[in-house]
């Protein structure tokens, strides 16, 4: 339920690049690595409720979800991590070890604006 | 029409952090954000390290609790210094509440401060706080897949404590997939296993904080 600052987050980064005071926020962008633990329609439900009278009222909120990166330390090949199942220890191709990387972004990527 | 923004959604909260920090450091004050889920032994652990910590430093808590001043109580109780934070529902502490609760503590270094964070293994990962290190706490009864199934957290953590080693005869834990685990998700903390009850390798821990001692000479 940490959504629910996330998503006063997310609107209030929305209005602050609004270029006008004038203008309205039609929609919105977020990108959010699966390591980031932004669950989409818990976010929705916050900001629909959080945008009304706001200059964002309405708005549409589009969430990008990225994949982390799971990585053989031995052989090197590389696998999405979707943030789905069972994390995989062991890389597929050889058995070596995996690590696990990116997959932190959480950020505002645009906004769609009509004035 | 459409802006490209490109800002991270929690910005202001990472301003606030880089504030925090900058105090923590001119207070002269070594400050562990500590993580786990309900019962992990965060409070036992703090206690343990308090009475541990040499005694040039001083020493504080700010403890994070949806309700109550249970935690805060068993800190007060041995005359530390602590702030209660009751964010009333909120699953995580964020770097606001911190500025507020150093305002209350008034602790002055060198010494070191302890930020028992809400206990939940996902919503306190994204919000830093200004802390000097994430000492993320996990412990044998809950299982060594934690690590797999709360990735993001171990990632974050500066070292990763294992509470409860006492308890490894009765219960169905391996320590080495517990460690494969935690290294798949993060390479360099360090993995201490301990035990509150019994005080196992609590000098570990001990350790690696004096290893982030603040300069006592001023």
């Amino acid at each position: 339920m940490h959504e629910a600052a996330i998503a006063q987050a997310v609107l209030d980064a929305a209005l602050g690049a609004l270029p006008a005071a004038e203008s309205r926020v039609t929609g919105i962008t977020v990108v959010a690595g699966v390591l980031a633990g932004v669950e989409e329609e818990c976010l929705t439900v916050y900001f629909s409720e959080l945008c009304k009278d706001t200059a964002a009222e309405g708005a549409s909120l589009q969430l990008v979800t990225e994949p982390a990166c799971l990585i053989c330390r031995k052989c090197g090949s590389r696998a999405d991590y979707a943030g789905d199942g069972r994390l995989a220890l062991e890389c597929s191709v050889c058995g070596g070890a995996n690590r696990l990387e990116g997959g932190k972004s959480l950020y505002l990527d645009s906004i769609e604006v009509e004035s | 029409m459409r802006i490209d923004v490109r800002k991270s959604v929690l910005g202001a909260n990472d301003e606030q952090a880089q504030r925090n920090k900058a105090l923590f450091e001119a207070s002269h004050l070594t400050v562990i954000n500590v993580m786990a889920s309900p019962g992990a032994g965060k409070t036992s652990l703090i206690m343990r390290l308090l009475e541990k910590l040499p005694p040039e430093f001083s020493r504080g808590v700010i403890e994070g609790d949806i309700a109550s001043s249970v935690d805060a109580d068993r800190i007060a109780a041995v005359g530390v210094p602590v702030t209660q934070i009751n964010t009333g529902g909120g699953c995580h502490l964020d770097a606001v509440m911190i500025d507020r609760a150093m305002y209350d503590l008034e602790l002055q270094g060198p010494g070191y401060l302890f930020i028992e964070n809400i206990g939940n293994l996902v919503c306190p990962t994204d919000f830093r706080l200004g802390e000097t290190a994430a000492m993320v706490v996990a412990s044998v009864p809950e299982g060594d897949d934690k690590p797999i199934k709360y990735p993001a957290i171990f990632a974050r953590a500066d070292a990763v404590v294992l509470n409860k080693i006492d308890l490894l005869p009765f219960i169905d834990f391996s320590l080495s997939a517990f460690t494969a685990a935690v290294r798949a998700v993060n390479e360099t903390a360090p993995i201490i296993n301990v035990s509150c009850t019994t005080g196992e390798d609590i000098d570990a821990v001990i350790r690696w904080l004096m290893g982030m001692a603040p300069d006592v000479k001023q």
